[in-house]
């Protein structure tokens, strides 16, 4: 495929401030009607990736296009087709949310019904509260509500869920699937793998400027992990030995982050009762589990993400 | 079109709630101008046919301040421009939408001032309507440009009143809004000539009450058409929307 039947293209992107490279060469594509996920830490990248996509920076090289467009060439048609959750939606603080959905309707020709948006994002009951009055995660839907006014056919979401709690994320990602459902092409970044596991078809594992790895959730497993990770946290003081722990029966890898050791084996029985047996050191918070991208960025980058 | 006017409703609204806002550029110059002359009217110069232009001056002045600056700098920390940068919204229409709203601010300034100054005092607009109308407009558009410039000057909130109060303060005791200029030292009467607001105060002056003219009102209307495109100028080149 070309660049044009992609939603989103990037190929060879580049961005520098100073001396720092921010994007360090990016690639990839994002077909329509996708979800895909950015997934990395802060100052990974991702949030300068995604403000070039939207026109609000220029690359220092490489080519990005929306929907087949560049933004030099049409600008304005590409804001036309895409909606856009930027880390900070600016918003008038003494608007109503009503208010609020009602003023960025009016800078697109054409807008889905105010009372649909409300209801989409769950502020029924919020319609008429002023957006300075909102609690965080009533403030993030409306920042939701505001980038769906126009129907977009390619949503932008920069770190949707960071500072929500449980029950408002879980609410985030009904909405974002929900968005998938019909059809529309979402393009988010996360630093919670768990996001990227539930919400996206494809990730990007972004470090430092770079995509180190771009797949399904399950294929990066998959490929990373076909093992258990069984998981304790060492005695205070304690040292761990990487190397004993990576003899016993079954264990194919063994990572130490800080106190916390996570075995990856092929045979938990078997590497539990030498483990067990040989637990000169007391395990506390142990937890055997299926490998998660969590495991997948430990293992690429050596560090874990928070 | 359609951009234009919701920019304009959208600011409308901002101004309408946030009532500091309203005392700074209404209800607080239309007081000075009556204690004022209720202080000093004893003297045949300091009636109200003196203070109700001069302080309309000053009231269109801190449209500018409190109105255009300030906000401004708000907005952009708030990353609202920002976010309007994302959608289709061209910068020339919020550019519009914002200076048709303020000069609908500084109209709405001048009919409280008439409104008050004719219930109050008496007062009856003397001169042409169409020139009252006329210095009014290029009265706000002097201090809206100059908003602009001290936005662009003004890198965060916080330096916003550093930046303006000492113009703001500086414009109302240099120029001859306060005292008439004859009355400042000899030294500093020669920076009354340098202040943009000693303009539109001669032209409000000449406009409402005929007090006797500093400079030809032709003078006042070119000195502030001066100002507009100085301003104007600066401000493309100092303010940043991000």
């Amino acid at each position: 495929m070309d660049s044009l039947n992609w939603a989103v293209w990037v190929k060879d992107l580049t961005k520098r401030y100073g001396d720092v490279r921010a994007v360090d060469g990016i690639s990839f594509g994002v077909s329509r009607g996708e979800v895909f996920g950015m997934l990395g830490p802060n100052g990974a990248g991702k949030t300068t990736t995604i403000e070039i996509l939207l026109g609000l920076r220029t690359a220092d090289s490489g080519d990005v296009r929306v929907l087949g467009m560049t933004h030099a060439e049409n600008h304005r048609t590409i804001a036309c087709a895409i909606g856009a959750q930027l880390q900070t939606t600016g918003m008038y603080p003494t608007h109503t949310v009503r208010e609020t959905i009602q003023l960025f309707s009016d800078f697109y020709p054409e807008a889905a019904p105010l009372d649909e948006l409300i209801d989409m994002v769950g502020l029924r009951e919020k319609a008429g509260a002023l957006v300075k009055n909102l609690s965080g995660g009533q403030r993030q839907r409306l920042a939701i509500a505001i980038a769906l006014v126009n129907r977009p056919h390619v949503v932008f979401l920069d770190e949707p869920t960071t500072g929500l709690d449980p029950q408002a994320r879980r609410a985030l990602w009904d909405m974002i699937l929900s968005l998938k459902a019909s059809g529309t092409t979402v393009l988010l970044t996360t630093h919670y793998m768990e996001e990227a596991e539930q919400l996206c078809d494809r990730v990007a594992i972004v470090d430092r400027g770079k995509i180190v790895e771009m797949d399904s959730p399950a294929a990066l497993i998959n490929k990373h992990f076909k093992h258990i990770a069984i998981e304790f946290e060492a005695p205070p003081g304690a040292e761990v030995d990487a190397h004993d722990l990576r003899s016993l029966p079954g264990v194919a890898n063994v990572v130490v982050d800080g106190g916390k050791v996570t075995l990856y084996s092929s045979d938990v029985p078997a590497t539990m009762a030498s483990l067990l047996g040989a637990a000169s050191h007391s395990l506390r918070h142990m937890v055997v589990r299926q490998a998660t991208l969590e495991d997948v960025f430990l293992k690429i980058t050596g560090r874990s993400m928070r | 079109m359609k951009a234009v006017w919701a920019i304009y409703r959208a600011n409308f609204r901002e101004y309408a709630r946030n009532p500091a806002v309203l005392a700074f550029t209404v209800i607080m110059p239309l007081l000075l101008a009556i204690f004022l002359s209720l202080i000093m009217g004893n003297q045949d110069l300091f009636t109200i046919d003196y203070y109700l232009p001069n302080m309309l001056g000053i009231s269109l002045m801190w449209l500018g301040v409190f109105a255009t600056a300030q906000p401004l700098v708000e907005q952009r920390e708030q990353k609202i421009f920002r976010r309007m940068a994302v959608t289709p919204l061209s910068r020339q229409s919020m550019l519009w939408g914002q200076v048709l709203f303020r000069v609908t601010v500084g109209l709405f300034q001048a009919a409280v001032f008439l409104i008050a100054g004719r219930i109050g005092f008496g007062v009856r607009v003397q001169g042409s309507w169409l020139l009252l109308l006329g210095a009014t407009v290029m009265g706000a558009l002097v201090f809206v440009t100059l908003g602009y410039v001290l936005a662009g000057l003004a890198r965060s909130q916080e330096a916003a009143p550093v930046i303006a109060q000492p113009v703001q303060m500086g414009m109302m005791f240099l120029s001859s809004t306060l005292l008439p200029a004859a009355m400042l030292p000899s030294g500093v009467r020669a920076v009354v000539r340098a202040i943009p607001l000693t303009y539109v105060a001669d032209a409000l002056r000449q406009t409402i009450s005929r007090v006797p003219p500093m400079l030809p009102l032709w003078v006042d209307f070119a000195a502030m058409a001066g100002w507009i495109l100085l301003f104007f100028v600066l401000s493309v080149r100092l303010f940043k929307w991000e």
